[in-house]
C-alpha cells in the first residue's frame, strides 16, 4: 500500500518539476507560442456556445423586419443625409488641424485611421480579477500582435496573445499594463500604469511639483510605438501628497468601461503611415511661414500648450 | 450519493468522464452576472476531485494534471499555472482515497476546501510573480463555493453515470 503512495508522490514530483519548468518558459521564452495559438483553438466550440444566444437573438430579429424596423430605417436615412451634409463641414475642418498641428509642431497628428469592428466573446478569463477580455477576431481577420484596440470612449488596450478566429485583448487595467501617456492641459509626459482593478490607473514617479490637477484628461503620448497620439485615455481622480513620500500618488478612472461595451475597435493603422501623413501638410505650411495668419480666437487651442511643457 | 464508499471499485466509463470534463469546462467558461463572477466555484476540480475518489488505481497525478492543463489553455494563462494545482489535488485525492472514501460528507468538503485553497494560492502566486498582479483574499471565496456545491455535483454525477444505476 505504501509503495504505492511513493509511486504517487514520485509521480507527483516530477510532473511538478516539470510543470514549473513549463511556466518558466511559458513566461520567459516564446517557445509555446505557436503550440498555444494551436491549442488555443479548443475555445472555438466553447466560443461559439458562448456568443451562440446573441447570434440566435438577432438571427431572428433579421428574419422577421417588422413596422418598427421600417420606421427606424427611415429616421436612419434621414439622420444619414444630414450626418453627410454635417461631415463635409468637418473634412474642411481636419485640414485646418492638421495644419495648425503641424504649425505648433505637433510631432504626430491623430491621422485617419481604419478601423475594424469586433466583438467582445469573454471578459473574465481567470475569474473576475484578470484584466484581459477575448475578442472575436484573431490571425484569420489579419490581427496583429501589440494592435491597438478602442471604443468610442478612448484606449482599451492591446493585442497579446492571437489564435486562429479570436485573440486576447491586455487591458490597460492589467497590472502588467503601461501606457505612455501625456496631460492634455499642458503636455505634462506620465506613465498610466494598471493596477488590476476595473476602474483604477496608477500613475506614479511625478514629483510634488508637477502640474497636474484633478479632472486632468489624460491622452496618449503616442511614445512606445504601441497606441497612435492623442486618444483619450483616463481622467485624474484624485491626488494625495502623502508626506515622506518622493512621488505624488496619483489615481486615473479610464474611460473605457469594459464591463460595459460589447463592441470594441481594431485600430487598424502602422505607425509607419501615420508618420507621413505629417510631411504632406508640411509643404504646404512651409510655404507660408505666418505664424501671425493663424486665427488663435478658433483654432483648437488645447494643442497649443505642447510647448509649455517643454519649460518643466 | 453513496457511490463513494462501495467497497468494489467501479469501471472506468471513459465517455462518462470526458462528458463530466466538457460539462465542468462549459460551466468554466459561461459568462455569469459581475455578483455570482465572485464566487464561481471551480468545477474543474471538483470532477477531478470526484473521479480520482472513485478510480484512484486509474486516475491521479496527470488526470489531474491534463484537467489543469485544458484550463490554462481556456483561460488564457500560462501553461502550467492551474495544471500544477489540479496536480496536487489529483495526488492528495489517489493518496488517502481508501480514507477520503469513508469520510461523511462535511469531511469530504473540507477536504475540498483545503485543496481547492491551495490551488487559488499556486495560481495567484504565479500570477503575482510573473506578471505583478495583485494576490487579494478575495480570492479564495471560490474556495468556499467549490466546497458547498461538492455534495450537489456528486450527487448530479452519481445520478446520471448509467454504469452505477446499472
Amino acid at each position: 500500500m505504501s509503495s504505492h503512495i511513493f509511486t504517487l508522490l514520485y509521480r507527483f514530483v516530477f510532473v511538478a518539476i516539470l510543470t514549473i519548468a513549463l511556466i518558466i518558459l511559458d513566461h520567459r521564452t516564446r517557445y509555446f507560442d505557436w503550440t498555444r495559438s494551436v491549442l488555443s483553438n479548443v475555445n472555438t466550440p466553447f466560443n461559439g456556445m458562448l456568443t451562440a444566444p446573441v447570434r440566435m437573438g438577432t438571427f431572428f430579429q433579421d428574419y422577421w423586419p417588422n413596422q418598427k424596423l421600417r420606421q427606424r430605417v427611415e429616421v436612419l436615412e434621414v439622420e444619414n443625409q444630414w450626418l453627410l451634409a454635417k461631415v463635409q463641414k468637418y473634412d474642411a475642418l481636419e485640414v485646418e488641424k492638421n495644419r495648425l498641428l503641424v504649425l505648433f509642431s505637433a510631432s504626430q497628428a491623430r491621422g485617419v485611421a481604419n478601423f475594424k469592428l469586433a466583438r467582445i466573446i469573454r471578459t473574465d478569463l481567470q475569474g473576475p480579477y484578470d484584466q484581459r477580455i477575448v475578442i472575436d477576431h484573431g490571425s484569420r481577420d489579419d490581427v496583429k500582435l501589440s494592435q491597438p484596440v478602442i471604443d468610442v470612449n478612448g484606449i482599451i488596450g492591446q493585442i497579446s496573445k492571437i489564435a486562429y478566429n479570436h485573440s486576447v485583448v491586455t487591458v490597460l487595467t492589467d497590472a502588467s499594463h503601461a501606457t505612455p501617456v501625456e496631460v492634455l492641459r499642458n503636455g505634462l509626459r506620465a506613465i498610466a500604469r494598471g493596477t488590476g482593478e476595473s476602474r483604477v490607473l496608477q500613475i506614479p514617479f511625478l514629483s510634488f511639483q508637477a502640474d497636474i490637477e484633478e479632472g486632468d484628461v489624460l491622452v496618449t503620448s503616442g511614445l512606445g510605438e504601441v497606441y497612435p497620439a492623442r486618444y483619450p485615455v483616463a481622467e485624474i481622480s484624485s491626488i494625495q501628497r502623502i508626506a515622506g513620500e518622493p512621488f505624488l500618488t496619483i489615481e486615473a478612472r479610464p474611460y473605457a468601461e469594459i464591463d460595459k461595451i460589447k463592441n470594441i475597435l481594431l485600430l487598424d493603422q502602422p505607425l509607419l503611415e501615420r508618420r507621413e501623413t505629417v510631411p504632406d501638410d508640411l509643404e504646404i505650411i512651409e510655404s507660408s511661414e505666418d505664424k501671425e495668419a493663424v486665427p488663435t480666437g478658433e483654432a483648437p487651442i488645447q494643442i497649443a500648450p505642447q510647448v509649455t511643457s517643454e519649460s518643466q | 450519493m453513496n457511490a463513494s464508499n462501495a467497497g468494489h471499485e467501479r469501471k472506468p466509463g471513459w465517455v462518462y468522464i470526458i462528458i463530466t470534463m466538457i460539462l465542468a469546462v462549459m460551466l468554466t467558461v459561461i459568462p455569469v452576472a459581475e455578483s455570482v463572477k465572485y464566487y464561481w466555484p471551480d468545477w474543474i476540480t471538483l470532477v477531478v476531485f470526484y473521479w480520482v475518489l472513485v478510480l484512484p488505481a486509474h486516475l491521479g497525478v496527470m488526470f489531474g494534471w491534463i484537467n489543469g492543463l485544458i484550463e490554462d489553455i481556456i483561460s488564457f494563462s500560462l501553461l502550467g499555472q492551474h495544471a500544477l494545482g489540479k496536480a496536487l489535488t489529483g495526488t492528495v485525492a489517489a493518496m488517502g482515497a481508501n480514507k477520503f472514501r469513508l469520510f461523511n460528507f462535511l469531511q469530504k468538503m473540507f477536504l475540498v476546501f483545503f485543496l481547492q485553497s491551495i490551488s487559488i494560492a499556486i495560481s495567484a502566486w504565479t500570477n503575482h510573480l510573473a506578471f505583478n498582479a495583485p494576490v487579494l483574499l478575495q480570492m479564495w471565496k471560490p474556495a468556499l463555493t467549490t466546497a458547498l456545491m461538492w455534495p450537489l455535483v456528486s450527487f448530479l454525477i452519481d445520478q446520471f453515470d448509467p454504469r452505477y444505476n446499472s
